[in-house]
């Protein structure tokens, strides 16, 4: 049955360090993965998954389920955490990453549970999410379709491409949140190609912005849950993160755009990831 | 030439006017066009399937991806644009968006091979079959006539994966030769020779039938293939064209790297055959400007260029 779950605050931000604990795990038992912008996305599908989609993990195909395309499908390690929390697949499954043959790859892969397309390519998300809500709306469907871009991705032409036809589409049921960490692989964006002022470009393409902060998870449920923001607008929430946010020696750093935590390395994170949930069990029973 | 190559076609009205058809009785059928519609004969189908119809102004790429998330949702998109538009502005966006993904969605363009060649090489394509066919999950067609256009649409309808139909531009003969039953895959022998074996795709096909009249006349036995799909090849119509002649030309209006001929020269060497192969197509140039017979000409690609290779490279 299709259903949108409704945690806690704290449930909600103990999953979201599930998650990252998870993350650590799978780049850190492979010795590769995309570290820094699978943490920093975290609460944005932590939220979605587990505050603002409409699905069914049992029909992962449900025809009236809530889309999700991951277009920064870089961070799939976050999305492969979430989904086998949400119980699309067993956690033991998140063990298949970068496996031989495995669905579980380093960008998604159609044909995993949960999946809608193999995504990866930067700037090829949003164009396929305009395709997905033109056609629910086509279909006289009112299912939303959610989409997450990188902040370096809306450097690609394509992405503005997208924008200005769903707008002259008038696609509404369309959000696309966009995980502002600030860094691309060659450094901060505003220095190797200046995006700002993001929110106005995104206005002036006829979306409706909204800025807020990409790890307050009640806030970003709240952001989500009342999209369209603007009725007949497609939805873009600019979701300000912290590349690598939970793990301090990975924060903030560009280096670990693309690097994986050795077994010193991952012992710490896992530990300072523990002491968190730990302040977060004592918070939920005092 | 005699009256029964008189009767012409211009390959879009063909079109605009077979995609009605398809589109009414396959209601997911959706077509897009990256402000192209005139020039498609679109008018009839964005006025009778209005909503079917979607124009995304220019812009290739978001036209490519919104026919693959339109497909993930069920539709059966139709994209269209100018052959070098259609398939190389939105290059990866087909390979990964449509192949990678395994989508059903027909990308349809014209002005392939040099029937945009006025217009200048940055309008007209003779490199698009050799970047798709490296495309996994693709097929390619290219009808050489009516019949085959219509036929072509039938079976790109009825497709699982993605498909290229590369479609000319201007008036085209219809060929002299009826066929029937078009598969995926499958060449038509047309003529029957002993000597040398021209295999040819779309347009070439009408010039191979010419040249193997101009052929004959000097006493040599030449058979015609028509390939209208590229990718797969039909192995074994190359096979049987090549077994026991003294020649095999491939003729196409394509760079003569990676389209017809190279997969020709791939099914002769993988099956151990030693006839001669002889390449014809834009010896890895960019065509110039003027009117396609002109150039077909200027790169040996008329009846006359194509005998005169023939008679050239013909084993004593």
């Amino acid at each position: 049955m299709l259903a949108c779950l409704d945690l806690s605050p704290n449930e909600m931000r103990r999953k979201a360090l599930r998650i990252r604990q998870h993350v650590i795990k799978m780049i850190s038992a492979r010795g590769k993965g995309h570290t820094g912008p699978a943490l920093s996305m975290v609460e944005i599908v932590t939220a979605l998954y587990f505050g603002v989609l409409q699905v069914d993990p049992e029909n992962p195909r449900h025809p009236g389920r809530d889309r999700f395309l991951l277009s920064k499908g870089h961070a799939c390690t976050a999305l492969y955490a979430a989904l086998a929390e949400r119980g699309y697949f067993p956690v033991s499954r998140l063990d298949e990453y970068y496996r031989l043959d495995s669905l579980l790859g380093g960008h998604p892969v159609n044909g995993l549970p949960g999946i809608e397309a193999s995504t990866g390519s930067l700037g090829h998300g949003l164009p396929m999410a305009v395709g997905m809500a033109l056609s629910a709306k086509l279909n006289g469907q009112d299912h939303r379709i959610f989409t997450v871009l990188g902040d370096g991705e809306n450097q690609e032409g394509s992405v503005w491409e997208a924008a200005m036809a769903a707008a002259h589409y008038k696609l509404d049921r369309l959000v696309a949140v966009i995980d502002r960490n600030g860094l691309e692989i060659d450094g901060p964006t505003e220095t190797v190609m200046a995006l700002e002022p993001l929110p106005q470009k995104w206005e002036s393409f006829g979306w409706a912005a909204r800025t807020g902060d990409g790890h307050d998870l009640p806030g970003l449920v709240q952001t989500l849950r009342s999209a369209p923001f603007v009725l007949g607008r497609p939805s873009v929430v600019i979701a300000k993160t912290v590349k690598g946010k939970g793990v301090d020696f990975i924060e903030n750093r560009k280096e670990w755009h693309h690097r994986a935590p050795d077994s010193k390395q991952a012992d710490e994170a896992f530990r300072q990831l523990q002491d968190q949930l730990a302040a977060l069990e004592k918070e939920a029973d005092p | 030439m005699t009256g029964k190559w008189e009767s012409r076609f211009d390959p879009r009205r063909v079109y605009g006017n077979k995609i009605c058809e398809i589109g009414r009785r396959r209601p997911e059928t959706v077509v897009l066009v990256a402000d192209l519609a005139v020039s498609f004969n679109l008018l009839e189908f964005a006025d009778s399937c209005a909503a079917q119809f979607i124009n995304v102004g220019v812009a290739e790429q978001n036209m490519v991806g919104m026919a693959a998330g339109m497909a993930l949702e069920g539709k059966i998109p139709w994209i269209n644009s100018i052959a070098p538009f259609a398939t190389l502005r939105c290059c990866e966006q087909i390979r990964t968006d449509l192949c990678y993904n395994n989508l059903h969605a027909v990308v349809v363009s014209i002005m392939g091979g040099l029937s945009g060649a006025p217009l200048g090489a940055t309008h007209y394509a003779t490199d698009d079959l050799g970047v798709l066919r490296s495309f996994a999950n693709m097929t390619i067609l290219v009808p050489a006539d009516q019949w085959e256009i219509g036929a072509a649409m039938e079976v790109a309808a009825e497709a699982k994966g993605p498909v290229y139909l590369r479609l000319g531009a201007g008036m085209e003969p219809h060929l002299p030769i009826p066929r029937s039953d078009f598969k995926i895959g499958r060449a038509f022998p047309l003529r029957q020779g002993n000597d040398v074996s021209l295999i040819a795709t779309g347009y070439m096909v009408h010039k191979a039938l010419e040249a193997a009249e101009v052929l004959e006349q000097e006493g040599l036995s030449v058979g015609v293939y028509d390939h209208p799909t590229i990718k797969p090849l039909d192995r074994e119509s190359v096979i049987n064209a090549a077994r026991g002649r003294r020649l095999v030309v491939s003729i196409e209006e394509h760079n003569i790297y990676c389209g017809l001929g190279s997969a020709a020269a791939e099914v002769m060497a993988e099956a151990g055959m030693s006839v001669p192969l002889c390449r014809l197509g834009l010896p890895d140039v960019y065509g110039s400007v003027g009117e396609r017979e002109d150039l077909l000409k200027k790169y040996g690609l008329d009846a006359a260029g194509i005998a005169r290779e023939v008679s050239q490279r013909i084993p004593t």
